[in-house]
């Protein structure tokens, strides 16, 4: 049953293609990239060993081919598919298609990835062996009427999900009776078009909640540890923006009791490899069960900074049938790292997708950064995939230093050519509240506001309007005129001081 | 190193000072001014003639530059354009028009949802940034749009 893998598959694309390609090489292992039509010059290609066409451009007639990707599997002769996070990841015919080619899928087995990914299956088995759960209905809504019924029992406000979501797609918070209905649709409606699949299933709404996730891993001889939580309670329509480890509000007697609930669930899953237990604590810090991520996170660097343990390479030990060579008694975490996630969007306007050519990419580096890239001048940051172009990681020895290496990282990150998420990210490692530790996932509606993202000191003010002119300066248009004319910036909400120039 | 190497004197406010600007390999500028050393970048591709966004030292700032040209176009249309009349939202991103919210004769207020897009996976609510008269909806359901697009008129009074 132990194999050694000699060449494995990345079937997904982007910064965790790379991040897994990197292990693999590492590891001495042998990589092949697939790639759609737009994604041929990306660096997820460049990095492999070997590349392979899938065709197509968007997600089902590319990455999510599985007929494709086996078909590169067998042509390639790779022994081993990762599929990284999202795509095929928690896809359980997936993971049984491949096994049944003869090859080895990176993760848990289809049959755990049934009894943990599917949410309602999960709480069922939480209830079962006593991991606290938030009140909702263990099977998917038949009707509206239903959805109705179920949250006048509960009581409002509740929150509908998709049964096979993720990424807070298909995800309603519903705050009055009134509200259901179109609620109730728009979510079916979003979940069917994102995952195929729009059962939709009801749980009472958390006020003031965190989200706070415990990190496993688990081999197929029965050992099962945790790593320590990481808190994700900053994000924006249920989609993480920063995450770090530890949690302000976990101390080490509420870690164990966390850690003890997702061990016993994994283990009642059957579950193997690398899992997330996902958990929402309330302003009691009582914690209950959310869902189980059946495959690696976004936000899995983090743990890997304050552990020392590298996730990727754990998944290839335990996907080749070894045993985990640590026990709990091993797993130190020690400082503090924060993640922040560099996406395509424009905080100042309300997170829109910020897409196009890139014109430079410089990523930062220096003390106790780490960053997951994926993107290079000349890029084109598309529609059609996920806006997450890359991760900043900073570890410090505590909380306050693990911020400031962060903020200086992010100052050096060079993006030109889109809007990203990094004004946002600045903002939130200096707000107050954020750096006393006090958050919970309604931190972002509540406290950021994108007109804050203007307000700029006067120095800053005139120097942006002198490289504002210089740039206009250097356009095709202005050059045509022969001159540079005297021009003038008129302030905007972004730019409210008047300045006058003359060159 | 591209050094462009050129020295030159901004008048900001009236007060005449020296500056210096130098475009880097990886597509940035570097300015030194009074001593400061100062980084940016164009963050946006330029949306429109008189927008900019750049981000300055870690800042992302945009406004809008008159030069003597636009202030000039502006005068000759009687004022900027948009105060009253019509106003006719466009896609900021291409995507596809899931949902229209709006019927042509409908009032929306400032700040109501109009349709919804959808790109990267997410459905984006368009909302109006004015108050007003649906004159037109320009799109269908289910009908993908290209950026700049235009989507809905709204009459402004």
């Amino acid at each position: 049953m132990k194999t050694v893998l000699k060449k494995v598959l990345i079937a997904n694309r982007g910064e965790i293609a790379c991040r897994i390609l990197r292990t693999c090489h590492d590891m001495g292992i042998r990589t092949v990239a697939v790639y759609s039509d737009i994604d041929r010059s990306t660096m997820q290609v460049s990095m492999a060993d070997e590349a392979y066409a899938l065709g197509g451009t968007a997600p089902a007639e590319s990455y999510l081919r599985q007929d494709k990707i086996l078909d590169i599997a067998v042509r390639s002769g790779a022994d081993g598919i990762h599929p990284g996070y999202g795509f095929l990841s928690e896809n359980p015919d997936f993971a049984e298609l491949v096994v049944a080619a003869g090859k080895t899928f990176i993760g848990p087995t289809g049959v755990s990835i049934r009894r943990l990914g599917d949410k309602t299956a999960a709480r069922k088995l939480a209830l079962t062996v006593g991991v606290p759960t938030v009140p909702g209905t263990l099977e998917p809504l038949q009707s509206e009427s239903e959805a109705a019924d179920q949250a006048r029992e509960i009581g409002y406000p509740v929150l509908l999900k998709a049964a096979a979501g993720g990424g807070g797609k298909g995800m309603r918070v519903v705050a009055t009776a009134s509200d259901l209905s179109s609620a109730f649709r728009s979510a079916g409606h979003e979940a069917q078009g994102a995952f195929g699949d729009d059962r939709i299933y009801i749980e009472k709404y958390v006020s003031r909640p965190r989200h706070v996730e415990i990190q496993i891993l688990a081999d197929g001889h029965g050992h099962v540890v945790h790593l320590g939580e990481r808190e994700c309670s900053i994000q924006r329509r249920h989609q993480k923006l920063i995450e770090e480890s530890p949690s302000t509000i976990v101390d080490d007697e509420m870690r164990a009791a966390m850690g003890e609930a997702a061990v016993k669930l994994a283990k009642a899953g059957g579950y193997t490899n690398a899992g997330t237990i996902e958990f929402i604590v309330d302003a009691d810090r009582k914690f209950y069960f959310l869902e189980v991520n059946t495959r690696l996170q976004v936000e899995h660097p983090v743990t890997e900074m304050t552990t020392g343990i590298d996730l990727v390479r754990e998944q290839i030990l335990v996907a080749q049938g070894e045993s985990l060579h640590f026990s709990q008694e091993d797993i130190h975490p020690r400082g503090h790292a924060i993640e922040c996630r560099i996406c395509a969007e424009d905080p100042a306007n309300d997170f829109l997708p910020s897409t196009g050519k890139l014109l430079a990419v410089d990523p930062p580096s220096g003390p106790f950064i780490r960053v997951e890239n994926s993107v290079r001048a000349g890029d084109e940051v598309s529609v059609f995939y996920d806006p997450l172009v890359a991760k900043v990681v900073a570890w410090g020895e505590d909380r306050p230093q693990a911020i400031e290496r962060m903020l200086r990282a992010l100052d050096e990150f060079v993006i030109a050519g889109i809007q990203t998420t990094i004004p946002f990210c600045r903002f939130v490692l200096r707000d107050p509240e954020f750096v006393a530790g006090r958050l919970d996932t309604h931190f972002v509606s509540e406290r950021f506001r994108a007109r804050d993202l203007g307000v700029i000191g006067s120095t800053t003010a005139e120097a942006a309007a002198i490289a504002a002119a210089f740039m206009k300066s250097q356009t095709a248009a202005w050059m045509g005129e022969g001159t540079f004319d005297p021009g003038a910036t008129n302030g905007t909400a972004w730019l409210r001081q008047k300045r006058d120039f003359l060159r | 190193m591209v050094r462009i190497d050129k020295r030159l004197s901004v008048t900001v406010d009236g007060r005449t000072k020296e500056v210096c600007f130098e475009r880097m390999e990886n597509g940035t500028f570097q300015m030194l001014f009074e001593g400061a050393v100062h980084r940016f970048w164009p963050s946006n591709h330029a949306v429109e003639d008189r927008e900019f966004a750049l981000v300055l030292d870690g800042q992302a700032i945009r406004g809008l530059i008159d030069d003597r040209r636009s202030v000039l176009m502006q005068r000759t249309r009687g004022g900027p354009s948009g105060k009253s009349g019509h106003v006719t939202v466009k896609a900021p991103m291409p995507g596809l028009v899931v949902r229209i919210l709006v019927t042509p004769g409908m009032l929306v207020e400032k700040g109501q949802g109009l349709l919804l897009l959808e790109a990267m996976k997410m459905e984006n609510e368009m909302k109006s940034d004015r108050t007003g008269r649906i004159d037109a909806v320009l799109v269908k359901e289910h009908m993908p749009v290209e950026k700049g697009q235009a989507l809905i008129d709204i009459k402004v009074d």
